[in-house]
């Protein structure tokens, strides 16, 4: 009875105590208030319209001086502070769990690998709504910085490229465009590991007897698969030929490059795949310009584009070896677009919109799939290749 | 005039942010300090804590009120079902099985111990026994409870329970002798 007297003073003695509060803790709630519904761990995507919106603004202001490169040092530089914290915390975590599984060891008799349900049971009178939680989603890594360096200017005004001399006049000739562009987003997913049919009837029998039946999925322990995203990388090259004074057709060359890495652990012990698809898209889009004020010019742009993926690789474990290649990928596209003359004859545009990759029903797991509608900004160099 | 936990909570539930700020001004240190009775690291009980508070407030329209303490309770509970969720998703939770230790020790004079003392203590305790030991003690859920919110036996539940109180116990001893000299 003594023993219970103590733990009932130790309730006693802490019920009312209170620690000290951060003081920064107050804002990190109201902003994950006021952050939009859905999830609050990935940076919202207002952030990276704000980022594309400095973008433009840098543009319009002629200031182009580092423009893209500045952006990217700002987000890179947040995303790694972000991601050494969590690196250092999670080593710090592992420390103290070998500390605590030594500490267990030489008590135990035998250790029970007990079956993690789906979670049940706040107790019923204290209606919190029962969730099931899952494995905080990774903030971006920042690897693999978009955009890519842009490409050498192959800036001399007469260019392979040069075919068609359609105008004198500078509104009218062929343009060709080398840019960059990505998504902006990595993606992370975690599935959890069900446990066989076979093994949940015994489980389920087991608590028949102990009276305690409760859930009829469970998921196992130490079982899990885990897939990463990474943003697509994209790089191309874009030639326009204007229809008429406002109307321009464009088309091209590009490349893409996925990458995806696919965890799966198993009481503890991780296998690691990296895959890399390359694709190779012709794109085909119509520009409508809308504004042309001074050397600024505005432009909408929508079309679609298909993407043969011609090489598949997965990696594990330092081996290479091929796997089955995706099927034709269509998307569709829509943007606006800026272009800011630097001289007659080179422009710098951005690009920023959206694209969606529709389903092409392959096995393939990809970024395409797992975020098939995506926000994408292009930037790069426009060269009009034509006379004066 | 004081304004009460049920007068709060209504305003809360109105989306007074005002009231969120004063319900937070309240509730804030006892969050805190049961987050460190489950979590050592300070940075991951920040965490736990912000996130404690934010489920606070997108699901305080589910919460009935039962009276004066049921809104502190409440919170309580969140905070310790946001510390459960925080310790499982970083780390598996190993938990032994045995046959209960029955130890007839006497029980440790826990008034003599300042409460930030014991909070830091039972934050010590190896992950399986402070889970268990906080929520028989502390939520007071029944073995057979816990051992549905984290997965285990009844069984191991109890005897978890059981070592937990005896180390803690002998912690607080040591404390205290450390004190004395």
């Amino acid at each position: 009875m003594k023993q219970e007297e103590w733990t009932e003073q130790l309730r006693n003695r802490l019920s009312d105590h209170q620690e000290a509060v951060p003081d920064d803790l107050w804002a990190g709630i109201e902003a994950g208030l006021d952050a939009p519904v859905a999830q609050r761990r990935p940076a919202p995507l207002w952030h990276r319209w704000a980022a594309a919106a400095a973008v433009v603004l840098l543009l319009a202001g002629g200031t182009m001086v580092y423009f893209r490169g500045e952006r990217e040092e700002v987000r890179g530089e947040k995303l790694e502070a972000r991601g050494e914290k969590q690196e250092v915390r999670s080593e710090k975590q592992e420390v103290r769990d070998e500390r605590v599984a030594e500490a267990l060891m030489p008590a135990k008799s035998s250790q029970t690998l007990m079956p993690k349900m789906p979670e049940a049971l706040e107790t019923p009178d204290i209606p919190e709504t029962p969730d099931i939680p899952d494995i905080p989603e990774v903030p971006d890594t920042p690897e693999n910085p978009e955009p890519p360096e842009t490409p050498e200017p192959i800036a001399q005004p007469e260019n392979p490229f040069v075919t068609i001399d359609v105008t004198t006049h500078d509104s009218r000739r062929l343009t060709a465009a080398l840019y960059a562009g990505n998504g902006l987003d990595n993606r992370y997913n975690t599935d959890r590991v069900m446990m066989s049919p076979n093994m949940a009837e015994k489980y389920f029998a087991m608590n028949d007897m102990m009276g305690t039946r409760s859930e009829e999925h469970i998921w196992l322990a130490n079982f899990e698969e885990r897939e990463h995203h990474e943003r697509p990388f994209t790089i191309g090259l874009q030639l326009r030929y204007p229809l008429s004074d406002r109307l321009s057709l464009s088309s091209g060359l590009v490349y893409t490059r996925l990458k995806s890495e696919f965890t799966k652990v198993m009481k503890g012990n991780e296998v690691e795949q990296q895959q890399q698809l390359h694709y190779v898209g012709l794109p085909l889009g119509l520009q409508y310009r809308l504004w042309q004020i001074g050397h600024l010019g505005v432009y909408a742009s929508a079309g679609g584009q298909v993407d043969w993926n011609v090489s598949a690789r997965m990696g594990v474990n330092g081996s290479q070896y091929d796997i089955d290649k995706d099927r034709l990928q269509w998307s569709l596209n829509g943007a606006v677009g800026l272009a800011y003359d630097l001289t007659p004859h080179v422009a710098l545009f951005a690009e920023p919109g959206f694209k969606y990759y529709i389903d092409n029903n392959s096995p393939v797991r990809n970024y395409f799939k797992d975020k098939p509608m995506n926000f994408s900004l292009q930037v790069g160099m426009q060269l009009n290749v034509g006379k004066r | 005039m004081i304004e009460t936990e049920g007068q709060l909570v209504e305003a809360v539930k109105a989306g007074d942010r005002g009231a969120m700020r004063r319900l937070y001004d309240r509730y804030a240190g006892y969050a805190m300090a049961t987050a460190m009775r489950y979590i050592a690291d300070r940075d991951d009980v920040h965490d736990v804590v912000q996130d404690s508070f934010i489920k606070v407030f997108t699901t305080i329209g589910s919460f009935s009120f039962h009276g004066e303490g049921s809104l502190k309770a409440w919170i309580s509970r969140i905070v310790a079902n946001q510390s459960i969720d925080h310790l499982k998703s970083r780390q598996r939770l190993t938990f032994v099985s045995d046959v209960p230790d029955d130890s007839v020790d006497e029980g440790p004079e826990v008034e003599r111990v300042p409460p930030d003392v014991l909070t830091h203590l039972i934050a010590q305790l190896p992950t399986g026994y402070r889970l268990v030991l906080n929520l028989f003690v502390f939520e007071q859920l029944s073995h057979r409870e816990i051992a549905q919110r984290l997965g285990i036996g009844e069984n191991t539940s109890a005897s978890q329970y059981n070592r937990a109180k005896n180390k803690l116990a002998g912690m607080i001893k040591n404390y205290l002798k450390q004190q004395e000299r």
